[in-house]
């Protein structure tokens, strides 16, 4: 009799520990989460509702300082600028980085070691990336020294106006940062399933299209979302090597924010949400992509 | 290729040679000679344009390196303090989180995690402007534990991921043979699970500390002048074009994390085979 009252508490203490969850063991991720990364929007949300003023003295109040970011001139500028910069360094970036995922799957299992060294670039601070950049590339660089030796001319993509210097230097760094979230889908990749294909008569290029690239196709476009924000919003690397006109959005935020009178404050934090709201929709477009993925595959 | 089941997709050896070139050549042009003429540089005397090589040597790079020891020691070591305790202080906030992530599951968990990596997906910029206002009202601006603190905000991600992995993979049927035999949450954490997540760990805080260690603009938002890190150190004399000084900081940005790595290595294999 003892021993069924026994059985039935443990029955009810194992239902309710099913239903009841320890929730407070998120606690020492959700406080700081709470508290300083959704505490430093809800600061710069509030913060832009305050009444200030524009750059000609015209007095704004809550979303007008929005609307007066909005029809900035240098702001559309800025923005056009970002986006095709992003764009293109992270649509490089990835497409560098599967070939280089390739290039090294190819390779015979010896060259393990060496294939680190495509890596190399992640460990580079920013800034010294934008650095060997201008060693290399400035119009007075190590390429321009090769070339005039050659008795060619050189003609430095960097400083031109146009972000080259930027993208290049992101695509240096980027890269291996694609190379590393490619290869190992790659390497998930059954070579079962490829050998069978091939021994079915499928030619190299159909086995790559219909076999390979349907299973890298989740990895690749998280790897340009990824990448499109980071670069769209980044700061270290356009801060070196970046043209002052038509400049990164960052590099223009970090100017209004701190550059300007305190009563463009608001207007300031106005644009900061804008650019926060920007990126979160380029992440729940990348969440949406991202619910296809395995949990191992994804890693980040 | 290779007898036996091949480990993943390979594309096929049919242009072997012409691959093995690629390889090395790519190689070479994009890591190795970029990095050997920073080298050259930081050992060069008078390097003028348009001398492909430099015309005399003086090891200038390593005379600055020399003269200005005291400052880069300095500022070489608050980095590294600043990223080691990053890489603590993330450990801290994902461990229990990352283990209740890995081991339940519940309604809106996809959505909660998504949240949870906002901040390592999200440009700094966009929320650390805002997380200023509120370090500046709670006095953590210029100051250490404000630096440390907005890096383990910005990189905790990563190691929130790579636990949660570690964990899923770690039968939960240990533990609670663990606590059966009597051992407490200490003696469980030390001698099961921290050995057993031990790669997680690794690979999560080599992601934190990197990010740490090579951050340039929280450093300088939430550290101003006073906190002065190795990138903050770094900047303005590439900013200046001083290109022996940038040279010689960029190889030993580039040594340091190196040499962790390899340390890190050495050490998680000498753990396994003391586990086998």
């Amino acid at each position: 009799m003892g021993g069924s009252q026994k059985a039935r508490n443990m029955r009810r203490k194992l239902r309710k520990s099913r239903s009841s969850l320890p929730w407070w063991r998120l606690l020492p991720i959700l406080l700081p989460f709470v508290l300083f990364f959704l505490g430093g929007v809800a600061a710069s949300f509030v913060e832009s509702l305050k009444p200030g003023q524009d750059a000609y003295g015209r007095q704004l109040l809550g979303l007008e300082n929005y609307l007066a970011i909005l029809e900035q001139a240098d702001f559309t500028l800025s923005l056009r600028h970002s986006l095709r910069v992003a764009f293109l360094s992270s649509s490089l970036s990835t497409l560098l980085g599967l070939g280089l995922a390739l290039l090294i799957q190819a390779q015979p299992r010896q060259y393990a070691i060496p294939s680190l060294g495509f890596y190399l670039p992640l460990i580079l601070p920013p800034v010294s990336v934008a650095y060997l950049s201008m060693f290399w590339l400035g119009q007075h660089g190590q390429l321009a020294a090769f070339l005039s030796a050659l008795g060619l001319d050189y003609q430095s993509p960097l400083f031109q106006g146009d972000g080259f210097g930027i993208i290049i230097s992101y695509v240096y760094k980027e890269s291996a940062f694609g190379l590393l979230m490619i290869l190992p889908v790659l390497k998930g990749i059954p070579g079962g399933m490829t050998d069978c294909a091939r021994n079915l008569g499928a030619s190299r290029t159909r086995i790559f299209l219909t076999l390979v690239l349907p299973r890298l196709a989740p990895a690749l476009s998280s790897v340009f979302i990824m990448l499109f924000v980071y670069s769209f919003g980044a700061y270290d690397i356009p801060s070196i090597i970046g043209e002052s006109r038509p400049t990164m959005i960052s590099l223009l935020l970090y100017r209004v924010f701190f550059f300007r009178p305190i009563a463009e404050r608001p207007m300031a934090a106005a644009f900061l949400v804008i650019i926060f709201l920007m990126s979160l929709a380029a992440l729940v477009l990348y969440s949406r992509l991202m619910s296809g993925l395995d949990e191992k595959e994804r890693r980040i | 290729m290779s007898p036996g089941p091949s480990p993943g997709y390979r594309p096929p050896p049919g242009h072997g040679q012409a691959s093995r070139l690629a390889f090395w050549i790519l190689l070479l042009a994009l890591m190795l000679v970029p990095l050997v003429f920073v080298l050259l540089e930081v050992l060069a005397g008078t390097w003028a344009f348009p001398s492909v090589f430099p015309q005399e040597w003086k090891l200038r790079g390593l005379a600055f390196l020399q003269r200005e020891a005291q400052g880069i020691l300095a500022s070489l070591g608050l980095s590294l303090g600043y990223s080691f305790a990053a890489v603590l202080v993330s450990l801290l906030m994902c461990w229990a989180p990352a283990k209740f992530l890995a081991r339940h599951s519940f309604r809106g968990k996809a959505v909660l995690e998504g949240l949870l990596l906002a901040p390592a997906l999200l440009p700094a910029i966009s929320y650390a402007l805002g997380l200023q206002f509120i370090f500046i009202r709670l006095g953590l601006v210029d100051h250490i534990l404000g630096v440390i603190l907005v890096l383990s905000i910005s990189a905790y991600p990563y190691m929130l991921r790579s636990l949660k992995i570690g964990f899923l993979a770690f039968d939960p049927r240990y533990e609670d043979a663990a606590r059966n035999l009597g051992a407490g949450p200490w003696r469980r954490f030390f001698l099961l699970e921290a050995p057993a997540l031990f790669r997680s760990i690794l690979a999560g805080g080599s992601l934190v500390f990197l990010i740490s260690f090579t951050e340039y603009f929280l450093v300088l938002l939430i550290g101003g002048g006073v906190v002065q890190g190795f990138s903050s150190y770094l900047a303005p004399f590439i900013r200046a074009s001083d290109r022996s000084a940038s040279s010689a900081l960029l190889l030993v940005f580039l040594v340091i994390p190196l040499l962790l790595f390899l340390c890190l290595e050495l050490l998680a294999r000498r753990l396994r085979r003391a586990h086998a």
